[in-house]
């Protein structure tokens, strides 16, 4: 019980960790948005970021990063 | 017949490495993938061959009268709503059912004020307005892109209230078979989250 419970605790801290990367990503999109260069550069940097934030939630949140026997079977 | 227990409900199947349940979601969720994949794609077929000027021109941020400021919001809610999602689902892993289930509260909370902002200050202004999916291309494709959105959400605090409530019965028979489907749950939720990290920045800010 105690080795899950370390387990469960080391979750938390990638868990607190993608949240506050959310959130700036989040801030770094509206702000990049804003930023005077061509639609094609906007679309570019808009899903690259997205694309980012999308992995972090795959990875730590629905723990694909704890799942390698999965993923290397389904690929 | 009763005491026939099926395998992998718990332990990982030697083939696919995930108890039976959660590979089963993580199936509905490739499926999830293709429906929401095709809405993309075609708001990317139709972004590109609008033209670039004339009555069917691809609106501008002003012209689409959605505010970033209510969308960056719903945002923040919704990853919030992620991490409260998956706190309860340590909660539960840590025995711990009296906080697991504050958590799932605030999860299904936080679940109901972003469909709020979304019907009341979103849905109903663009109403008043006259708009509606009709009026343009591009208002056909944010309705029916967040309005699908909106029913996943709706959909996702449904079977969270169902397991704040009549659900959490299963917590005292079986702990474990309890918390996996939190984290199947969370795993929809988590999704569902994703597919709005897409959706905000392509209708509310390109």
């Amino acid at each position: 019980m105690s080795d899950a419970h370390a387990d469960v605790t080391k979750h938390v801290k990638a868990y607190i960790a993608v949240f506050t990367a959310l959130i700036t990503l989040t801030v770094v999109t509206v702000l990049a948005s804003r930023l005077t260069v061509a639609p094609s550069v906007h679309v570019a940097i808009a899903l690259a970021i997205a694309g980012f934030k999308a992995s972090l939630v795959a990875m730590i949140f629905m723990h694909l990063k704890w799942e390698r026997q999965a993923i290397s079977g389904l690929c | 017949m009763s005491a026939e227990v099926l395998p992998y409900t718990v332990k990982p199947h030697p083939v696919t490495g995930l108890y039976n349940g959660k590979f089963g979601i993580w199936l509905f969720l490739a499926s999830e993938v293709m429906l929401f994949g095709a809405l993309f794609s075609t708001y990317i077929f139709l972004r590109i061959g609008a033209p670039e000027t004339g009555p069917t021109a691809w609106p501008t941020g002003e012209q689409t009268h959605l505010s970033w400021k209510l969308g960056g919001l719903n945002t923040l809610i919704l990853i919030l709503s992620s991490v409260t999602m998956v706190m309860a689902w340590v909660q539960f892993k840590m025995d711990n059912l009296a906080k697991g289930r504050m958590y799932l509260i605030a999860t299904a909370v936080l679940a109901i004020a972003f469909v709020a902002i979304k019907l009341k200050f979103e849905y109903m202004h663009k109403f008043h307005l006259g708009i509606k999916p009709s009026t343009s291309v591009f208002f056909a494709i944010y309705f029916t892109m967040t309005g699908l959105h909106a029913l996943h959400i709706i959909g996702g605090v449904v079977v969270i209230a169902y397991f704040i409530g009549p659900g959490a019965k299963l917590w005292h028979e079986n702990r474990e078979y309890y918390t996996n489907r939190i984290e199947c749950t969370g795993l929809y939720w988590h999704f569902v989250d994703l597919v709005w990290i897409f959706l905000f920045p392509i209708l509310y800010l390109l």
